[in-house]
């Protein structure tokens, strides 16, 4: 357990400048928490934190603060991912002060996938305030101790405000058709109090490369810690359906083409994956990975094996 | 399709739309491109079902509907403009 005035080993990593990698864990769909065992049996070598999803695509699932507690319970580091679409300011904190209880110190503010993408579309969607607004509720939180009401994080007037040492992160999408636009908004999200940002999925490195350097016009590159995103597709069945279903997905030509004439299509998808990730850590000073295995967690330390970014057993905690 | 264009054209980012037309000669009337690069507040719900000119009047908003004290708002200096945003 972390002490109550302890950040979180992401945060001092990222702040010394150590490249992290970070990874994706879907929470179960019934209440049974060992079916989350193998996949951070995986996560145990190379991965610094695991971001625990918050029913992405707005389908039904574990909370992220229950999943996110087992996986802190399992000596694993949680990335409490925390949408705007199901609660309001009252509630969302009301579950930071909780998760912060329970020793969780890294919380990724999400906007939040619309309720009509899930299997709840007759369901409110909250939306009390967007993904910089719960930043900056966040970082209020964690430098001046005052709740988005403005009250003291105390029990008692004569208390000082506590202030939860939160590592806070934002999502980014480094593919749109105007990078400098999307470059604003994080320009926003850095001024909220975003310490680090996890990209999409990166297919198209010249789309990148635009997208990064409209960054740094803006400033955000030295303020904030990027960490593109890494989807190894797992077929080329599983790539089209990202490309058609999933907003914000940008797989240029090429790259489809590529996957869908591969004999072995999964082994080439890893590969375009490590072609990718030695690109990026080759060009850009990036501050780490984000994979999203998706199901397939083997694929992790497959990844990072092959990078020589695994940690030998005995180095592990 | 070009560049950068998402795979599904139904689901094109909508902030893409909301900058272009904010940066449309005919907006810069109402300065939106300068609003743009601006952190908004989130919307204050004891505000519903009240005049928003009369919430003007009172002072509990500002002309473009930002929210001022006494209502709950982070610290001044938490929300800060965004320097060098304008693209």
């Amino acid at each position: 357990m972390n002490a109550l005035n302890d950040t979180s080993n992401l945060y001092k990593k990222i702040k010394n400048g150590e490249f992290v990698v970070t990874a994706e864990l879907s929470p179960p769909k019934v209440p049974d928490l060992s079916r989350l065992d193998k996949h951070l049996a995986h996560y145990r070598r190379g991965v610094d934190a695991i971001n625990v999803l918050d029913m992405p695509s707005a389908t039904l699932r574990m909370s992220s603060i229950g999943t996110a507690i087992y996986v802190k319970q399992q000596g694993l580091e949680p990335v409490m991912q925390m949408t705007c679409r199901d609660r309001s300011k009252l509630g969302m904190q009301a579950d930071l002060i909780s998760a912060y209880a329970h020793g969780i110190r890294n919380i990724l503010c999400l906007t939040g996938d619309y309720v009509t993408f899930g299997d709840h579309p007759m369901s409110k969607p909250v939306y009390d305030m967007d993904s910089t607004n719960a930043i900056m509720m966040v970082n209020q939180l964690r430098k001046v101790g005052k709740s988005y009401g403005g009250g003291a994080i105390a029990d008692s007037a004569k208390e000082d405000p506590f202030k939860m040492q939160w590592c806070i992160g934002g999502a980014a999408n480094p593919a749109g058709n105007k990078p400098e636009h999307l470059a604003r908004v994080m320009a926003k999200k850095a001024a909220a109090g975003v310490d680090f940002l996890q990209t999409q999925p990166v297919y198209d490195l010249d789309a990148f490369d635009k997208w990064w350097k409209a960054l740094e016009r803006e400033g955000v590159t030295k303020k904030v810690a990027i960490l593109p995103g890494i989807l190894p597709p797992r077929s080329h069945k599983g790539l089209a359906f990202m490309m058609q279903h999933v907003p914000g997905i940008w797989v240029p030509p090429h790259v489809e083409k590529r996957i869908r004439e591969a004999q072995n299509q999964q082994q080439e998808a890893l590969d375009l994956s490590l072609e990718t990730m030695r690109a990026l850590k080759e060009r850009y000073p990036i501050a780490g990975f984000h994979i999203y295995p998706l199901a397939w967690t083997e694929n992790v330390p497959y990844l990072l094996g092959e990078l020589g970014m695994l940690p030998s057993e005995s180095h592990v905690a | 399709m070009q560049y950068g264009q998402y795979n599904s054209f139904e689901n094109d980012c909508v902030w893409t739309k909301i900058h272009e037309r904010a940066d449309m000669s005919a907006m810069q009337v109402f300065d939106m491109s300068e609003k743009i690069v601006r952190i908004q507040p989130a919307v204050d719900w004891s505000l519903v079902g009240t005049s928003a000119v009369g919430s003007i009047l009172e002072g509990k908003t500002d002309s473009h509907g930002g929210i001022l004290s006494p209502h709950p708002v982070p610290d001044a200096q938490l929300i800060p403009l965004v320097a060098n945003s304008k693209a």
